[in-house]
Parts: C-alpha cells; sequence; structure tokens
C-alpha cells in the first residue's frame, strides 16, 4: 500500500505549479477577456511541456500517462485554477480521437478540439438526437459546446440511424455556425449549428464516447478536489489573518468547527479521488458525483468565510466556485449521479 | 388564534390586484424578473416607487403621518403577497426601509420635512455607509471619522460595500464623532451628501459580473450639523433600530414561495431527457416540495412576528431569526434553480442589464440565463445585514440567553 506520487508524478504537479504560479487573478481575468477566452500562446506552452501529450496513448505519439498521471495534472490544474481548457480541449479529445490522423495536432497544441455532444433538450444524455447525419451530411444544433468560442476542431456526435456516431468537423467548414455564450467558468461555451456540413467516416460511437466521458469524469473529479483544495488553503489563511472583534477571525469556535468541516471535506474527497483513480470497478460518474458535491459545499462556505470579499470578482475563491459548479454538471450533475450509481447497485 | 382575511381583509386583497393589475406594465415586470442582483437597478424601480407614491402605498413601513399607507399588519401582508406574486420590482430599501424610518423615529421636526418628501417623490437615493475594510461583523469598531468644525462635519475615512453608492445623492453613515469614547458610544448617525469632491466611489465588480456595491471614500467631505441624526454618540442606538428593520419586520415569505410556484412552471416546460419533462422528476420535485414546506413555515413565523408589531411590541431579536432562516430558503432556491435549467443553468452572461433591448440573447430560455448569476448574488444573502454567523450570536445570546 502506497499513496505517494512517483518520480514522474511529482515532476507533473511541479510543472503544472510553474506554469500556474505567474498568474494572479488580475491576469487570469485578463486572460478571460482574450480572444476565445484564454491565451493560445499559453495554450502552447502547456503542450510543450508535455501536459496535453501525457493524455494521448504512445502509439499516437503521446506520453501514455496513466489515469493516476493525467489525475495529477488535472488536479493541479484544479489548484491553479488554470483558465487553460486542458479538460475540455487537451484530454477529452486526446481520448476520443486516438487512432486518428487529427491527434498529432491535437497533442502539439496546434488544433484545439473540442466535443460538442449536448442538444437542447437532452438534459444530460450522451445520446445524439435531433442532431444527425445522412447521405455524408451533418445538420442541427449543439449546445454547451465547452471552449467552443476558441476551438479549431469539433468532435460531433450525430445520430445516424438511431445510433450515436462520432464526427470530425473543422470549424472553418461549410455549413457551421458558431455562436459563443460566456459560462460560469468565464470561458466561451458556444452554441453549434450545422446546416449539411459535409462529414467523412464516423471515428467511433457510443463506446467511444461513453469510455472517452468516463475517463474524462475522473479527470473532473479530480480538478474538482483540486479546486476546493485551493479554496481550503486560501480560507485557512484567511481566517488566520482577517481580524474582527479584535482578533483573528480563526480564534472564533464557530469557525474552527467550520475550517474543520471542510477539512475533512477535502480529505474525504481526495480519498475518493484516490478510489476512483487505483480501483478497477470504478463508477466513474458516481464518484464524480460525490466530489461534486462536496466541492461545491467547500466552495460556498469558502465564500461565506470571506465575508464581503468572498462575492468580488477578486479572490480566487469566487472564481474556484464557478469552475467547481461548471464541472459538477458537465456529464451529469451530483443527483444523477447518485441516482444512476443507485441504480447500479 | 385565528388566520382568517376578514372580509374587508379580502376586499383589500381584490383592489389590489386589481391595481397590480393596471400599473404594472410589461416593461416593469420584465426589469423586476430579468435582475440577477440583490437590488433593482434605478431605471426600474423609479417607475415603480412614483406610481406607488402617486397611490399612497409607497411608504408601507412609515407611520401614517409621514405618509405611510396606515395599513394593519393583515393589509401590509396582503400587500406584499401580492406584489410578489405579481411579479412586482423589489423597491429601494435604503430610503424607505432604511433610513426612512429612523428619520421618522429620531428625526427633528425640520428633517422630517425636508428628507421624507424627498424619498418618497424618488429625488433623493439613499445608500448605507456602515460597513469599512476594517469593520464588517465587528461594525463598532469603524474608524471613519467626523469632526466638528462650525458648523460642519468634515469627514475623513472609507466605507465599502456600499450599495447602489453609484447611483445615490446621500449617503447615511456611521462615523466616529468622539475617538476617545468607548468603541459602541463614540458613533455617529450622519447624513452626508454625495455630490461633492470629497466623496469618491469606485465599483466593486461581484463574481456574478454585476456591479451592485462599491468603495466609498471620504477625503475631508462635509456635510451640515444639521444632518446629524439624533445626537452625538446616539449612533450605535439607531444603527441598531436600522439593523432589525433591516432584518425583519417585512414579508419575505410570500416572495419565496411565489418564486417555488415559477420555478414549478418552468419545470413543467424543461425537457428531463429521458420522457416528458422535469415536474416528474423525482429528485428536483422532492426538493421543491421540501422547500415549499420551509416557506410555508417560514411565512407563518413572519406573521407571528407582524402580529407582535401590530400589537405595539417590538421587533426585537426575532428578526435576526427571520434573516437567518429566509436566506438560507433563498439560497437552496437559487441552487434549485440552476439545477433545474442543466447545462443552460450554467451561462453566466457579462453584460448587463438582462431585460430591455440591449440584453444578451439567451441560451434557452430567459430565466435559464438569470439562473447563474443570481444564484452567485444570492450567497450575499448570509453574509449582508449581518452574516449567518453573527445572526446565530445574536439569537444564542439575545433570546437563548447564553
Ligand atoms: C452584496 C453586499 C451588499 C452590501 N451592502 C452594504 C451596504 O449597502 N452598506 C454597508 O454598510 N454594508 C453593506 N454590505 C456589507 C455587509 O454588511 C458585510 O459584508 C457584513 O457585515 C460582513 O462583514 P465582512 O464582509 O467584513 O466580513 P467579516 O466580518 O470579515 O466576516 C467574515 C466571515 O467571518 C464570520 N465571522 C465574523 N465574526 C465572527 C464571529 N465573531 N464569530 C463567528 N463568525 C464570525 C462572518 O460571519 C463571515 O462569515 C454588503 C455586503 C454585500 C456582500
Amino acid at each position: 500500500m502506497n499513496f505517494d506520487l512517483d518520480e514522474n508524478q511529482t515532476l507533473f504537479r511541479d510543472s503544472v505549479e510553474r506554469f500556474c504560479a505567474p498568474v494572479d487573478v488580475a491576469t487570469r481575468t485578463k486572460m478571460r477577456r482574450m480572444d476565445g477566452g484564454f491565451d493560445r500562446a499559453r495554450w502552447s506552452e502547456l503542450a510543450d511541456l508535455g501536459l496535453i501529450g501525457i493524455a494521448a496513448d504512445e502509439s499516437d505519439g503521446g506520453l501514455g500517462g496513466s489515469i493516476l498521471d493525467n489525475s495529477v495534472v488535472a488536479q493541479s490544474l484544479g489548484a491553479g485554477l488554470a483558465v487553460e481548457p486542458w479538460l475540455e480541449c487537451g484530454f477529452l479529445p486526446a481520448r476520443l480521437l486516438t487512432g486518428t490522423s487529427y491527434i498529432a495536432d491535437v497533442i502539439s497544441g496546434e488544433c484545439l478540439a473540442t466535443l460538442a455532444f449536448a442538444e437542447r433538450g437532452g438534459r444530460y444524455t450522451l445520446d445524439a438526437r435531433a442532431v444527425s447525419v445522412r447521405n455524408g451530411k451533418l445538420n442541427g444544433e449543439k449546445t454547451f459546446v465547452l471552449a467552443g468560442g476558441a476551438a479549431d476542431l469539433f468532435i460531433v456526435s450525430a445520430n445516424v440511424d438511431g445510433a450515436t456516431k462520432l464526427f470530425v468537423v473543422p470549424r472553418s467548414a461549410v455549413g457551421v455556425d458558431v455562436r459563443p455564450y460566456p459560462v460560469a467558468d468565464g470561458s466561451l461555451a458556444a452554441v453549434v449549428t450545422f446546416r449539411d456540413a459535409a462529414v467523412s467516416d464516423p471515428i467511433g460511437g457510443m463506446e467511444r464516447l461513453q469510455s472517452a466521458v468516463d475517463e474524462t469524469r475522473i479527470m473532473m473529479a479530480a480538478e474538482m478536489v483540486g479546486c476546493a483544495q485551493r479554496l481550503f488553503k486560501e480560507t485557512l489563511a484567511y481566517v488566520k489573518t482577517r481580524e474582527q472583534f479584535g482578533q483573528p477571525l480563526g480564534r472564533f469556535q464557530v469557525i474552527q468547527h467550520r475550517m474543520v468541516d471542510i477539512y475533512s471535506k477535502c480529505e474525504a474527497i481526495q480519498s475518493a479521488l484516490y478510489r476512483a483513480v487505483l480501483q478497477s470497478n470504478t463508477n466513474a460518474e458516481a464518484a464524480k458525483a460525490y466530489i461534486a458535491e462536496e466541492a461545491i459545499w467547500v466552495g460556498q462556505q469558502a465564500v461565506q468565510l470571506h465575508g464581503g470579499m468572498g462575492m468580488t470578482d477578486e479572490l480566487a475563491i469566487g472564481h474556484g466556485l464557478k469552475r467547481i459548479l461548471l464541472l459538477s454538471k458537465l456529464f451529469g450533475d451530483p443527483a444523477s449521479g447518485i441516482a444512476q450509481f443507485a441504480k447500479a447497485a | 388564534m385565528d388566520m382568517s382575511f376578514s372580509a374587508e381583509d379580502l376586499a383589500f386583497r381584490e383592489e389590489v390586484r386589481d391595481f397590480l393589475e393596471a400599473k404594472l406594465s410589461p416593461r416593469l415586470r420584465e426589469g423586476a424578473a430579468c435582475t440577477p442582483s440583490v437590488f433593482v437597478e434605478p431605471d426600474i424601480t423609479r417607475d415603480w416607487q412614483s406610481i406607488l407614491n402617486e397611490k399612497g402605498w409607497l411608504a408601507t413601513m412609515w407611520p401614517q403621518e409621514y405618509g405611510g399607507p396606515g395599513w394593519t399588519a393583515t393589509q401590509k401582508y396582503i400587500f406584499e403577497k401580492e406584489c410578489a406574486i405579481a411579479g412586482a420590482p423589489a423597491l429601494p430599501v435604503l430610503g424607505l426601509k432604511l433610513v426612512g424610518p429612523v428619520i421618522c423615529k429620531f428625526g427633528t421636526p425640520a428633517q422630517k420635512a425636508h428628507f421624507l418628501p424627498r424619498i418618497l417623490s424618488g429625488e433623493d437615493y439613499w445608500c448605507q455607509g456602515y460597513s469599512e475594510p476594517g469593520a464588517g461583523s465587528d461594525l463598532a469598531s469603524l474608524k471613519t471619522k467626523a469632526e466638528r468644525k462650525g458648523d460642519k462635519y468634515v469627514v475623513n475615512g472609507s466605507k465599502i460595500w456600499t450599495t447602489h453608492a453609484h447611483h445615490a445623492n446621500w449617503i447615511f453613515a456611521l462615523v466616529r464623532t468622539n475617538p476617545e469614547a468607548k468603541k459602541q458610544e463614540g458613533i455617529s448617525f450622519l447624513l452626508i451628501p454625495m455630490d461633492q469632491p470629497g466623496i469618491s466611489v469606485t465599483p466593486i465588480v461581484t463574481m456574478a459580473n454585476d456591479h451592485e456595491v462599491n468603495a466609498t471614500f471620504f477625503d475631508n467631505a462635509e456635510s451640515r450639523v444639521e444632518n446629524l441624526i439624533g445626537e452625538e454618540g446616539q449612533g450605535w442606538t439607531i444603527a441598531k433600530y436600522l439593523l432589525e428593520n433591516e432584518r425583519g419586520g417585512s414579508c419575505a415569505a410570500p416572495a419565496l414561495l411565489a418564486e417555488l410556484d415559477r420555478i414549478e412552471a418552468w419545470a413543467k416546460e424543461e425537457p428531463s431527457g429521458v420522457n416528458g419533462a422535469m415536474d416528474h422528476d423525482p429528485i428536483l420535485m422532492q426538493r421543491l416540495a421540501r422547500l415549499r414546506m420551509e416557506a410555508q413555515a417560514f411565512e407563518i413565523t413572519e406573521l407571528r412576528i407582524l402580529a407582535e408589531l401590530a400589537k405595539g411590541r417590538p421587533a426585537g431579536p426575532q428578526t435576526s431569526l427571520i434573516k437567518l432562516v429566509s436566506a438560507n430558503i433563498r439560497q437552496s432556491i437559487d441552487e434549485l434553480t440552476v439545477d433545474l435549467f442543466a447545462y443552460d443553468g450554467l451561462q453566466l452572461p457579462t453584460s448587463r442589464p438582462l431585460y430591455g433591448n440591449e440584453a444578451p440573447e439567451p441560451v434557452g430560455s430567459r430565466e435559464a440565463q438569470l439562473a447563474l448569476p443570481t444564484y452567485l448574488n444570492g450567497r450575499a444573502w448570509t453574509i449582508f445585514g449581518g452574516s449567518d454567523e453573527v445572526q446565530k450570536t445574536i439569537i444564542a445570546k439575545q433570546v437563548l440567553g447564553l
């Protein structure tokens, strides 16, 4: 039994920490206002560090990192409150596009790819319904396409004779219309409409989608654990320094107990994450749901204990809570995930 | 014990309904419905305020002699309830509900004659200068000082979280007039005109992208001595009176219940992704039902306090319970709304306003677009006006005697 990071994992963690360290909240806000919602030069930097390649198989020219390796990256990016869409445009496409010709440019950072799966009225289902392919033409509307404002390539789930298949469509293709809109974490998602967009053969179907999404759920859980721990640390530091009634907030028993509750949740979700990563019979959806629920609570408490300051966009606190909220719902919310677990058990 | 309405009450309710039906324009309804922040912007509230003022239904908290409608507690409750159901915009409380009653109770005849009509007409728009960077929960440690020089006070220091200071032409502030006195005793309640070179206001943007609060700086700002309310050193007593009004003495439950009704209606329209709509989703509907039980019980708690007030007993520290309970129900409602709208509930528009022609196009419904900014701004309910932790301490000490 051993829960230590190995040498490589430590290197990955340190490398992500160095990558995130120079970006303070003000810089982060500036990046969010850039075209697409982040800095493409920093995306290339991330790729150069091998942090996108880690998600791709060696046969695809990647580093072939394990789920644990990748979760270390995800958790560290969460702790760093990175604006780069590593999860959405790095890990997930690297898993979806394995074995295809697109993967090299994704790993190198040249091509920003994202999954377009959600449809109006579909709630959290992964089934493609209204978006369909017939005679080589893709039609329909996808919503909540993450990083859709910046993406170069869409991996689109579409209905083909009742089955869900995955197609690859460049943003620049004829018949692709992108309407970006801001979402919780300040990034730009998009509604993407396809009108007779030409597609070639599908790269896979539901099986490929489901397995990539399940792996991504682990990464989302990891990122939320990182976010929550960051908020915990900042809040702990805050209650030690902020004084009211002539003493630091942390001297009040109510605050002490609350901090212990937060700490306890953070420990619990770290354990839940390790369990999900290390055990083969993992229910990724349930793990992610549970971690999300606790992480949201941690985020809310971090805001509460910062008082008015916690409400502003000037601290990391609100940004952390907002990223947690977004991740908590991507591919299913806590309620749907735990309900699924109950059914499966 | 009796909770039923008399025939006169029922007639009054009809009158209120007819009035709202006639006077609440689509623009006002939209402005109210599409405001994700705690306070509604003056471009909406001004018009609604003047309609109510004309009718004499504006200052429901004030004694009749100063322009209050002279309602019974039941009438006041009926009015609030009908406004909530109809979706009327929340009025700017800072003048009407906070400083207004203070002036009614502690003001000189001259202050009453000058300020009260201007609050009613909307000519004066007020903001509240209590909190400071170093004095939040521990309000009594405030440092902003006012020194008397001839017929003026000269004010120096800074206030923070001043809601709508960027709209206001007056601020009511707690200032330290006697640095030697004990903490609470050196504080005074001073009205200060905002439009002067000694005052500057800088925006603070919330995590929901709203500009509602500000930092307000006083650099040799001036106010005439006749703008002091009560006496020097009486500020803390006045501040507490005001805070009790801020925390309770109103009707929050009707708005909560009306919101739950709206959520239920939206759930009927929101596809569940499996078959049918979210009004058949057992988890969501259980949460909704549970919240309704809480809000219904809370409504009775409020009525019990209203009945006490009607008998002339003071609101007192129970108002802390009102503030505490309503803030928490509200936040649970906001969470439910965000969850109802799934992915659409994650959009977070950066531009404002979210009503009128300039509003950004929503993804899905307008309600979905409002869900997250409302939730995020709503985290403040358990912070401002005395945080949850502060309210619990007050209740523990003053109600439970601990
Ligand atoms: C949206 C918004 C609008 C506002 N509008 C106004 C306004 O118009 N005018 C105005 O004057 N102020 C306004 N406020 C300020 C508000 O009243 C303060 O934020 C509030 O009093 C808390 O103070 P603080 O922010 O300094 O937090 P702090 O006092 O620093 O508290 C931080 C945390 O510690 C907790 N805490 C503090 N002391 C104790 C204790 N003894 N025991 C246990 N827990 C404790 C608090 O509950 C909180 O969770 C507004 C605030 C917000 C967020």
